[in-house]
């Protein structure tokens, strides 16, 4: 049994910091790259990071419409990077959401142990102390791959310091609907690039990077990559951990932790959305290819994740309480 | 490893030619000082500490002193100061050389305080009760019914035990004439915290002098805080449920009630967390709501119950005390335990002891002058200048005077605030508190000190050996609040017989 806050601020804190873990990767291959591509790759790089994130580039509002091709292409990525890694001010920045998630992880204090809080205080005090200056000119892609493991050691301490009580699994449907939700956006981002380039320039081999799969992908495949097997990989796979159909098997299996179906009784609402996601994917029920024929698109999912994260909150955190004291 | 440590230390305190750690250490006939007899002379007990600290290098010590406050700065033991734009966590001050007391020293200090908490509460369950120390004249009703934190509705109110106060932090001095409680707190006593994590960070730091001292053992306080919440649970001869009641993050001490709540493993609640629903309180979880018996509560009477006390308050729960009243739930402290930590009721503690308990109080008051009484006014306007003036409502070192460092325009003022509400204020002879070494700058120098022991009060009265020794760090002050730039030492408790 677990308060319904404290579950609220694990849950968050984990969507925290995978969106952080997330951005970290992009942001480190995008900087990769920069020193060896084409411009016109660059520029597609910074938009389907922009989008897929739903964020817009520092100064979008002051030149031009939302969709203004000019933007990506004249700002420069020292801006662009500063904007998504230190800008206090910016919601999807890497450090507006570690500081959040640390102040979630401080509002529970209670409920998690020193080690999972001072990996992240630490991580946290360190990024504070770290300016886009320091680092420009030696390598700043150590920092985003610094990030991510800091993000990992963090899951690592959770794994071998928790109960796999209630508290485990809302971090843990954190996690995921936040996987699933950038995942999702990415693929959906990434798609509607390739629509408007060249097949061959639109870039599979990084889009299977950006999604921590790369290895995992050549392995099963070899060295072939190509759209369908990419995105059919990277929806369906059920064991590859950044999978849409994997991130909502997890959902489905903490929910069944927390709140056990029980038989003659409607399921919980977000239980029931989760076995909509659940089947979709396990019955390869989604649009991958441009002639269409599925039944969903990738941007009905992202709609059910959000769907999800409502749900859950009704469900679990700001329910009604007339009714529940006598009973 | 440890030996190639020892022959580093000693290389570079051969080739150091500064002289060592204690040879800018001054000391003045005035105060006590803890460490020295006199120059040069080291108290028995301090002997081993010093040897241990005089083997390491100027170098050494700050290095350990700052691995001391980054650890604190990791574990989140921060206080936040809000500024105009953003708010800065602040580090509290600890400085990494142990106070030491001896056993003897401190079975006086604990029989002392085990004979005052329990007058006091018997003192709070005869003022809510029938009375008897006013009616027959001892204490005088106006006094403890015209103070602020008098609650009348606690008046007849039966509560478990009659333990009004759970927990107690009382404040010990000590000068040349020994030891003296300065003040008792008795509504939420904070500090205990930092008392247990001093403890680890510095055990840490000195694990030879530590083992070899037998220091008595703090770390158990939690279980002891957890056996006196659940001894006061309505729900006899079942698990009672506890949580610890919180004001949130922004609270300066919000660190100290997740520690806690950590270390009983009971749920840490914010007032949004809880309702009353059929006098009962609930707290929301996940799965609905569940009962809660006992309730730990670090938040102030007047907000817990915006029904009973402030109406404006958003950080309690409506209907609580209702509840309280109805003996469905226990309060650690209970309502209206503030009226016996008055500045002013604190002057007749000796006489209650005498009066419920027929013993002579084992631990001295501090002398204290009422200026609600004409000739403590008198004596206090006539004397200021030698005098500490204490507002009697305040806590935390606001609203006081120290008179003889205060210029002659803020005695002045002050003098003018005493003839406005003599009722509001008392004073007391400026204490020469005792000194100990703190490093300060790379090298130790003599600070005030004082100790608050948190003494716990349910079916027995217990405390664990040891207390938060609290240090004035600005030169010369002799206030040791964390508000006023004051630090935090760890305190041993130690055997007479030291190897």
């Amino acid at each position: 049994m677990i308060l319904a806050r404290v579950a609220d601020s694990l849950y968050w804190m984990n969507r925290y910091l995978e969106r952080v873990e997330h951005t970290a990767r992009l942001l480190g291959l995008q900087l990769e790259h920069l020193p060896s591509s084409p411009v016109q790759e660059i520029a597609n790089g910074w938009r389907r990071l922009f989008s897929s994130l739903d964020a817009r580039p520092p100064g979008a509002d002051i030149y031009g419409g939302p969709e203004d091709e000019d933007d990506f292409f004249f700002a420069d990525g020292y801006t662009l990077t500063d904007y998504l890694t230190f800008d206090t001010t910016n919601p999807t920045s890497i450090v507006f959401c570690l500081t959040a998630a640390r102040e979630n992880a401080r509002q529970v204090r209670d409920a998690i142990s020193n080690g999972i809080w001072s990996s992240l205080n630490r991580a946290y005090l360190r990024l504070r102390d770290t300016s886009l200056v320091d680092i420009w000119s030696r390598e700043p892609v150590m920092l985003y791959r610094d990030i991510v493991e800091t993000v990992q050691l963090f899951d690592g301490v959770c794994a071998s310091s928790m109960r796999r009580d209630a508290g485990w699994h809302f971090m843990r449907i954190g996690r995921f609907i936040e996987r699933a939700q950038l995942v999702g956006s990415l693929l959906e981002a990434h798609c509607a690039n390739v629509k408007d380039t060249a097949e061959e320039d639109s870039d599979w081999a990084g889009l299977l990077r950006a999604c921590n799969a790369f290895e995992a992908y050549c392995q099963l495949h070899g060295a072939q990559i190509g759209r369908d097997k990419v995105l059919g990989f990277l929806v369906y796979d059920a064991e590859l951990s950044y999978s849409l159909r994997f991130a909502v098997n997890r959902l489905r299996t903490s929910l069944e932790t927390i709140d056990p179906p029980v038989r003659g009784r409607l399921p919980a609402e977000p239980y029931e959305i989760v076995g909509r996601l659940d089947s979709a994917l396990s019955h390869h029920m989604v649009n991958l290819t441009d002639g269409g024929g599925g039944w969903y698109d990738l941007a009905d999912l992202v709609i059910l994740c959000r769907n999800f994260h409502e749900a859950l909150e009704r469900t679990y955190v700001y329910y009604p309480t007339e009714a529940q004291a006598a009973s | 490893m440890a030996s190639r440590d020892v022959s580093e230390v000693q290389l570079s305190r051969d080739n150091d030619p500064t002289p060592s750690l204690f040879g800018h250490y001054e000391l003045d006939a005035q105060f006590f000082d803890e460490t020295f007899e006199s120059a040069g002379q080291p108290r028995p007990h301090y002997q081993l500490l010093i040897d241990e600290m005089e083997r390491m290098s100027q170098e050494e010590v700050t290095r350990l002193q700052e691995r001391v406050t980054r650890s604190f700065l990791h574990e989140g033991i921060t206080f936040t100061v809000y500024g105009d734009e953003e708010s800065i966590e602040r580090v509290i001050p600890i400085d990494c050389v142990p106070r030491l007391v001896l056993a003897r020293e401190w079975e006086h200090i604990e029989r002392g305080l085990i004979q005052r908490v329990q007058a006091l509460n018997f003192f709070l369950a005869d003022v809510y009760g029938k009375g008897h120390i006013i009616s027959d004249g001892t204490v005088p009703r106006d006094l403890v019914h015209g103070c602020p934190n008098y609650r009348p509705e606690m008046e007849g109110v039966q509560v478990p035990l009659g333990a009004y106060v759970s927990v107690c932090g009382s404040d010990i001095v000590r000068t040349a004439d020994g030891f003296m409680v300065l003040e008792d707190n008795l509504r939420v006593p904070s500090g205990v915290s930092y008392m247990l994590a001093c403890r680890e960070a510095i055990r840490r730091s000195f694990p030879r002098v530590f083992r070899r001292y037998h220091v008595r053992a703090v770390d158990h306080y939690g279980q002891e805080l957890l056996r006196v919440l659940r001894s006061l649970s309505p729900r006899k001869g079942e698990e009672p449920s506890i949580a610890l009641l919180t004001p949130g993050v922004y609270n300066s001490a919000y660190y100290e009630h997740a520690f806690l709540a950590r270390e009983m493993g009971i749920e840490l609640v914010t007032g949004d967390d809880l309702l009353v629903r059929e006098t009962q309180l609930y707290m929301r979880t996940v799965q609905g709501l569940r009962p809660v018996d006992v309730l730990y509560r670090r938040l102030d009477d007047d907000f817990i119950d915006p029904k009973a006390f402030r109406p404006d308050s958003r950080l309690g729960v409506p209907g609580l005390f209702e509840v309280y009243r109805a003996g469905r739930l226990a309060l650690a402290n209970a309502p209206g335990t503030g009226v016996a930590d008055d500045k002013a009721v604190y002057s007749y503690v000796p006489r209650m002891i005498r009066y419920y308990l027929d013993q002579e109080p084992i631990l001295d008051n501090v002398e204290t002058f009422l200026c609600r009484e004409p000739e403590g006014l008198a004596y206090t306007l006539e004397h200021l200048e030698n005098l500490v003036v204490k507002a009697v409502g305040e806590s935390g070192g606001y609203g006081m005077l120290v008179g003889p460092h205060a210029s002659r325009e803020e005695r002045t003022d002050f003098a003018d605030k005493l003839r406005e509400q003599p009722e509001n204020y008392i004073s007391q002879p400026v204490l020469d508190l005792s000194r100990a070494p703190c490093l300060i700058d790379g090298r130790l120098e003599a600070r005030h000190v004082d100790l608050r022991p948190f003494v716990l009060h349910g079916e027995e009265t217990r405390i664990v050996p040891g207390g938060l020794c609290r240090v004035a760090l600005r030169k010369g002050s002799l206030v040791v609040n964390s508000s006023q730039g004051g630090g935090s030492k760890d305190a041993w408790i130690i055997e007479e017989d030291v190897p």
